[in-house]
């Protein structure tokens, strides 16, 4: 029977301080749990070893939380711009809709449907593509109409993003350049002398293990 | 040497600047920076100048002494600066976010007139009643979701680009700090 050396895994800091780091970087409508747990999984990734790296691990998780934040609103953006320009696309051919009433009825009518479509819901989705086919407009061409008239401020929030990008990058290259000077590095989990513990095995088919 | 029309010309093109003029005018455009506080030095606030010894100690170590200490304490400053910087950048979203009212103040003003240009046509006696409804859902309409945020983004692209510049600033100082930490521990060991 051979004895498998089984690495233990180095021991894991506590789950991520929040002092003296102050507060998570959230705003109205975001959530706490989300944010601990992207903190967490990059401490676990990195595992910091000394207050510097833990420094630095607090920095690329508040960077990496506000990338995210920009990439929903500038997919929100889109979405709800889209939302925006259907309305008025429609509204000539909101008599196919087979609403009937006043013209406030049916321009309610008309709003809900297109706040649905933004929601994705099938029915709503389904009807907006059917009117859209009466007048011959395609959803993706209605799309890419829409687009370039928010063109600057998908620049702007992509431009945001990249920058907070190149800053995330380079927090993790501090962290490589801070463990190579003090004689390690950031990625490769450290084996240290002493850490094995013995998983003894069975041998295979009766045959003794050489 | 410098001809003299050329020191004229300098002379002129000098006073063309853009910024104030008066002496109220520059002494107000002078506490432009402190209306945040980022330009003071982090000493200069007492509870910040504890986080500070505090996070030093942390980086540092038991028993650190000497230059371990003094460069522990200079990235510590650059940490709790950089922090400072962050949140202030934080709350002006937060708060602009939070405020149900927030729109740029172009389209406050665009507001105003079209009410002043409604007055007479709801003070008739008959007004048409979708007339009124539109008035007022534009009147009370502010951008919402992800217009709002990047209006907000645009409204105070200023502030947040100063904010920008002071980060960046902190930011190199604790990079530069933490490599003279490290140089310096790599010495005495």
């Amino acid at each position: 029977m051979k004895a498998k050396l089984k690495p233990r895994p180095t021991s894991k800091r506590a789950s991520a301080r929040l002092t003296p780091f102050g507060p998570p970087p959230l705003v109205l409508g975001e959530d706490e749990g989300a944010y601990n747990e992207l903190l967490i999984r990059v401490s676990a990734a990195v595992q910091p070893a000394d207050m510097i790296e833990e420094i630095l691990v607090r920095d690329i998780a508040d960077i990496d939380w506000e990338i995210c934040r920009l990439r929903r609103v500038k997919v929100n953006l889109i979405n709800a711009t889209v939302s925006q320009g259907l309305e008025p696309a429609l509204r000539p051919l909101v008599d196919e809709m087979g609403s009937h009433g006043s013209d406030e009825e049916r321009l309610a009518t008309l709003e809900s449907v297109v706040a649905n479509w933004g929601r994705r819901k099938r029915h709503a989705v389904a009807k907006v593509e059917r009117l859209l086919r009466s007048g011959d407009i395609g959803t993706d061409e209605a799309i890419a109409y829409l687009i370039p008239q928010m063109i600057d401020l998908i620049e702007r929030i992509d431009h945001l993003v990249a920058v907070s990008e190149v800053r995330r990058n380079a927090t993790v290259r501090e962290i490589d350049r801070h463990r190579a000077a003090a004689g390690q590095t950031v990625r490769r989990p450290q084996i240290e002398e002493g850490e094995y513990q013995v998983v003894e095995t069975k041998a295979a088919g009766g045959k003794e293990a050489a | 040497m410098t001809s003299a029309s050329k020191i004229r010309a300098n002379q002129l093109n000098a006073k063309a600047s853009t910024g104030p003029k008066t002496a109220k005018g520059r002494a107000r455009s002078a506490q432009n920076a402190l209306g945040h506080g980022l330009s003071l030095p982090v000493h200069a606030d007492p509870v910040l100048s504890e986080q500070v010894e505090m996070l030093a100690r942390q980086i540092a170590g038991p028993g650190a002494v000497g230059d371990i200490q003094y460069l522990a304490g200079v990235v510590a400053e650059a940490q709790i600066d950089l922090q400072r910087v962050r949140t202030a950048r934080h709350h002006l979203l937060s708060h602009a976010l939070a405020d149900s009212y927030y729109e740029r103040v172009r389209d406050s003003l665009d507001k105003l007139k079209c009410f002043r240009r409604a007055i007479p046509i709801l003070l008739r006696p008959d007004p048409p009643a979708i007339l009124e409804r539109l008035i007022e859902r534009y009147l009370v309409s502010t951008p919402q979701g992800p217009f709002k945020f990047v209006t907000i983004l645009s409204e105070e692209s200023r502030h947040l680009l100063a904010m920008d510049r002071y980060e960046r600033r902190a930011m190199s100082r604790r990079k530069f700090a933490i490599r003279a930490l490290d140089e310096a521990r790599h010495r005495k060991a």
